[in-house]
């Protein structure tokens, strides 16, 4: 098992050296001159010149990766071009609106989509099962912003059960906390919801038809028990994996949820810089969220190893 | 009733008896059937071989006995009863309580037919402390008894292991082990050894015989080989399309077979590994929904004539505990074995 | 012993047929493809409204009632109406109009996107899984890298680099899309090459090249044919939703998630223009997919019945 989690942590770190190469060529690409691009058009020398020396273009290329890379492993993602506030710590005091957000989706996400794939997987063809595929169906095609504008029109307009938009911490009032991040959870986790349902579903029904499910039954073992310890610890491999991949979906994602019920996370901090051209926090933007995702593939590895001990040893 | 006669009548009752078991495949236009009225009975100690092509029926017939058929969406019509018990009256709770512990089953593939998730011992501990009241530990050494019993080298080591680890032979013992664990007064063995290697399905028919002597079982053995019918069997049923076309004695069967498909059988036995289609007769196994009027088998018969596709017939006793589905079975004389087995 | 109904009844069929369809004999497998394409009806009504929103689209300044732009200040967020099928904006502007416009958009933007992401995706998947060694580990793990990188994330920070516009978008969504087509072509390519008849050409002297076009290509195509069909909803709903963000079409031109953006400012006195274009965008997307769904699947039965 160690075994296999110093090896998973090894090919995690190449593959963040790979991004950190991606995500610092970014700024190559930019067409034309990035400094001007940067500035803006109508910037005057000064200006170009001070943000060509804080973004380090007149060193070598080699060099300034290096530099750059260097302090971005210390935590130093530089600072923003814009408001010129370090960008780790930008990050870090929008991280607890998007983990709470996050924390949220992807429960909702799982405790939806868990049981109704299970109720689907166990009677294919039934009632229940060709509705769910229906509804998955629509939920993975429904843009998550149209969602949220539904939600919000009905929820908050209508109804006035929740606020429109705001964020409040967890520290100050739980309850505002929770009531703030209904809608954008709801919007957040439903495609989620609707992909665990599915693979949930697949995973169920393919290992409700193994042989060992027969050989449970064959020997009496009751069938609340077949379907909770054998047929969904081997059932679980397809949606562990599933969450993994749900929840760098929904980083992503939070980017337009979090705009749209205006909460100050990492997703909106993303679209802000986005808009300004603002290079460093995108740069260290998309380092920390790669660090986010490569900790749950990570996580993923780890619970493969656990349900399933051919792994363990392998 | 007194407790008396029912242990009185439980002596007198045969371990399994199945009367005119049907299994029907629900079809929109009319349901196919796939075993055609299927009765036997196996007394306690005793073993019974249940014979046939690929898609004679005979698993579906073992799967049936254990109400194993329902679950896929298959009907089930006929009784079955192990001892005083009628099981394809019971479902779910008490169905369960039954399978296991009165009568289980172990399978053709043993490299898929354990949990990979979880450990050899656990999975049997699971079944015992389904059935009987005891505490994990004693489940758990009640587990690595059965292991022992069926043979397992190091018990208690190899029921720390998952499944992965384990050969086949050593796996297939480890499914005997959990069907055994509750001793059981049936035990009905699918193609328990077509999986293994010759050399390890010698050692499983072995340690299969002589679980049935230790505890008294009921032992159905479904198999495509006349070989292992005759190296465990006391009494065999040969069963084409979906019914039983000759029963008898072991060694009047193998010796004196009154149907041409089991001679046909019969003479495919040195082949048996090498090919599923029988050696000796053209043609396959009609499939279950086609509409054949006479006896199932006259396409591939050789002596089949026109009286034979007239009407479909009956299965008529030609002696004590012997039964063949054949009119011609007095007129034609086949040889039997031709070579040891 | 291979027969279904011994082995397991769980898998019992009738023999002679495969999922309860006539196995057809002697037909290409193209045709079989496509006839069992045509069999899914769901399928084919998608795929029909595709087609009819993309003939809406090319024809929309034929069939538009109104230039898209004109605005009438007489006419500002009136309902729908006869005139007006899906209402007018705060400009006075046709919606319906606008948004026949903005399926030129839109639906090209998704299309565009998938093409980028199959041709950088697909090329080097073929030669990974064709080559194999140093070369498929290399792109391997660059694709892996890349797939590490959440696809919206991903997107937004190639804006950040070539600025906003409908062009712009579909670059950056093909982009995040090529490693997905990277992996199909490349798992189709692999499978191929270890096929014994593979084999045997090369082992009669046939170049890479010659091999790799005459007989890896067409039997890994439809792999990534799939791919791009099942690929093409996603494309529709990221490119909406970076419009929606505003980094996609810059006004007054705009695409289907513009249209949203822009609706949903008018949340309290005018709610169509933001239940409209969403629903619209809804339907698309549901229709690629279950298009691109029922494709796979008639790929997928046409393989194993071919066999």
């Amino acid at each position: 098992m160690l075994n296999m989690i110093m090896r998973r942590l090894g090919a995690a770190v190449i593959i963040f050296f790979l991004v950190s190469i991606l995500v610092f060529a970014l700024i190559l690409l930019v067409p034309g001159d990035p400094a001007v691009a940067v500035a803006g058009e109508n910037a005057d020398a000064d200006r170009i010149e001070a943000i060509r020396s804080q973004l380090g273009l007149d060193d070598p290329i080699i060099v300034q990766y290096w530099n750059w890379l260097t302090d971005a492993l210390t935590g130093d993602f530089g600072n923003s071009l814009v408001t010129g506030e370090s960008v780790i710590s930008g990050l870090t005091e929008r991280l607890p609106a998007t983990a709470s957000l996050m924390i949220l989706s992807v429960s909702l996400a799982v405790i939806g989509g868990v049981p109704a794939g299970l109720l689907a997987g166990l009677r294919p063809g039934s009632v229940f099962d060709r509705g769910a595929s229906v509804l998955a169906t629509i939920g993975l095609a429904v843009p998550s912003f149209w969602l949220a504008l539904v939600l919000i029109m009905f929820f908050s307009l209508d109804l006035g059960w929740f606020p429109a938009v705001g964020y409040t911490p967890f520290t100050e009032n739980p309850w505002n906390w929770f009531l703030g991040l209904t809608l954008p959870a709801i919007t957040l986790g439903t495609a989620g919801m609707a992909e665990i349902a599915r693979q949930t579903r697949a995973g169920v029904a393919d290992t409700s038809r193994r042989e060992y499910v027969q050989t449970a039954y064959a020997n009496g073992v009751p069938e609340h028990r077949v379907v909770g310890r054998h047929i969904l610890r081997n059932a679980s491999i397809p949606i562990v994996t599933v969450l993994g991949l749900q929840v760098a979906g929904m980083l992503g994602g939070s980017v337009i949820t979090e705009t749209i019920f205006g909460i100050d996370g990492i997703g909106s901090y993303a679209v802000q810089a986005v808009s300004q051209r603002d290079f460093p926090v995108v740069q260290g933007m998309v380092l920390f969220v790669t660090i986010i995702v490569l900790i749950v593939n990570l996580l993923v590895d780890i619970s493969y190893g656990m349900i399933n001990p051919k792994v363990r040893s392998a | 009733m007194t407790a008396g006669l029912e242990a009185e009548n439980a002596v007198r009752l045969p371990a399994l008896s199945v009367r005119d078991l049907r299994v029907l495949l629900p079809d929109s236009e009319r349901d196919i059937e796939l075993v055609r009225g299927v009765s036997f009975e196996v007394a306690a100690g005793e073993c019974l071989g249940l014979v046939g092509e690929s898609g004679a029926g005979k698993s579906l017939t073992g799967y049936a006995a254990m109400g194993l058929v329902e679950r896929s969406g298959l009907r089930l019509e006929g009784t079955v009863n192990v001892a005083d018990v009628c099981i394809s009256d019971l479902g779910g709770r008490r169905l369960s309580r039954i399978r296991g512990q009165r009568i289980s089953m172990i399978f053709q593939e043993p490299s898929v037919s354990l949990n990979p998730a979880f450990r050899v011992g656990s999975q049997i501990a699971e079944v015992v402390r389904v059935h009987r009241r005891t505490s994990r530990r004693e489940a758990w050494d009640r587990a690595i008894e059965a292991l022992r019993l069926a043979g397992v080298p190091n018990p208690e080591r190899r029921a720390r292991e998952y499944p992965h680890t384990l050969s086949g032979g050593l796996k297939q013992r480890a499914m005997i082990a959990m069907a055994i664990s509750c001793e059981p007064e049936v035990l009905i063995a699918d193609e328990a050894t077509t999986a293994l290697d010759v050399t390890v399905q010698a050692q499983i028919l072995d340690l299969l015989r002589e679980l049935q002597d230790r505890l008294g079982m009921a032992l159905v053995v479904i198999t495509h080989d006349f070989g292992v019918v005759a190296d465990i069997c006391d009494r065999v049923a040969v069963m084409y399309a979906g019914q039983i076309i000759e029963q008898g004695d072991v060694r009047d069967v193998l010796y004196r077979p009154q149907h041409p498909y089991t001679q046909g059988l019969l003479d495919a036995v040195p082949r048996a590994f090498e090919t599923a289609a029988v050696v000796g007769i053209a043609g396959t196994v009609p499939p279950p929904d086609a509409l054949l009027t006479g006896c199932r088998f006259a396409p591939r018969c050789p002596y089949a004539q026109d009286e034979c596709r007239v009407s479909e017939p009956e299965l008529m006793a030609t002696g004590r505990d012997a039964m063949v589905r054949c009119i011609r079975h007095s007129d034609i004389n086949l040889p039997g074995v031709r070579r040891a087995v | 012993m291979t027969a279904s109904i011994d082995s397991s009844p769980a898998r019992a069929q009738t023999p002679g047929r495969e999922n309860g369809e006539p196995v057809a004999r002697g037909v290409s497998p193209r045709r079989a493809m496509l006839r069992a394409f045509v069999g899914d009806r769901l399928a084919v009504v998608a795929l029909l409204v595709l087609i009819t929103m993309g003939a809406l689209a090319l024809l929309a300044p034929v069939v538009a009632p109104y230039d898209p732009n004109a605005q009438d200040f007489s006419q500002t967020l009136q309902s729908p109406s006869r005139e007006h099928w899906f209402g007018t904006d705060d400009l006075g502007r046709d919606l319906l109009s606008r948004m026949l416009f903005g399926a030129r958009l839109s639906l090209g933007a998704a299309l565009i996107a998938v093409t980028l992401g199959a041709a950088l995706g697909v090329l080097p998947g073929f030669l990974a899984g064709y080559r194999g060694g140093t070369v498929d580990i290399g792109l391997s793990r660059l694709t892996d890298a890349i797939m590490c990188i959440p696809g919206l994330i991903l997107s937004i920070s190639l804006i950040a680099v070539f600025g906003p516009g409908t062009l712009q978008v579909a670059i950056a969504v093909g982009v995040a899309f090529a490693p997905r087509f990277f992996r199909v072509a490349r798992g189709a390519a692999l499978s191929v090459a270890a096929e014994t008849y593979v084999k045997a050409v090369r082992a009669a002297g046939a170049g890479h090249t010659r091999t790799l076009l005459r007989h890896v290509v067409p039997n890994a195509s439809s792999a990534v044919i799939v791919q791009a069909s099942l690929m093409f909803g996603m494309g529709l709903l990221v490119e909406a939703g970076l419009s929606f963000l505003g980094f996609g079409a810059q006004p007054p031109a705009a695409s289907w998630g513009a249209l949203l953006r822009r609706g949903s400012g008018f949340m309290v006195e005018a709610r169509y223009l933001s239940v409209i274009p969403g629903l619209v965008i809804t339907i698309a997307v549901l229709a690629g997919n279950i298009a691109g769904d029922g494709l796979q699947r008639a790929v997928t039965n046409q393989r194993s019945s071919g066999r």
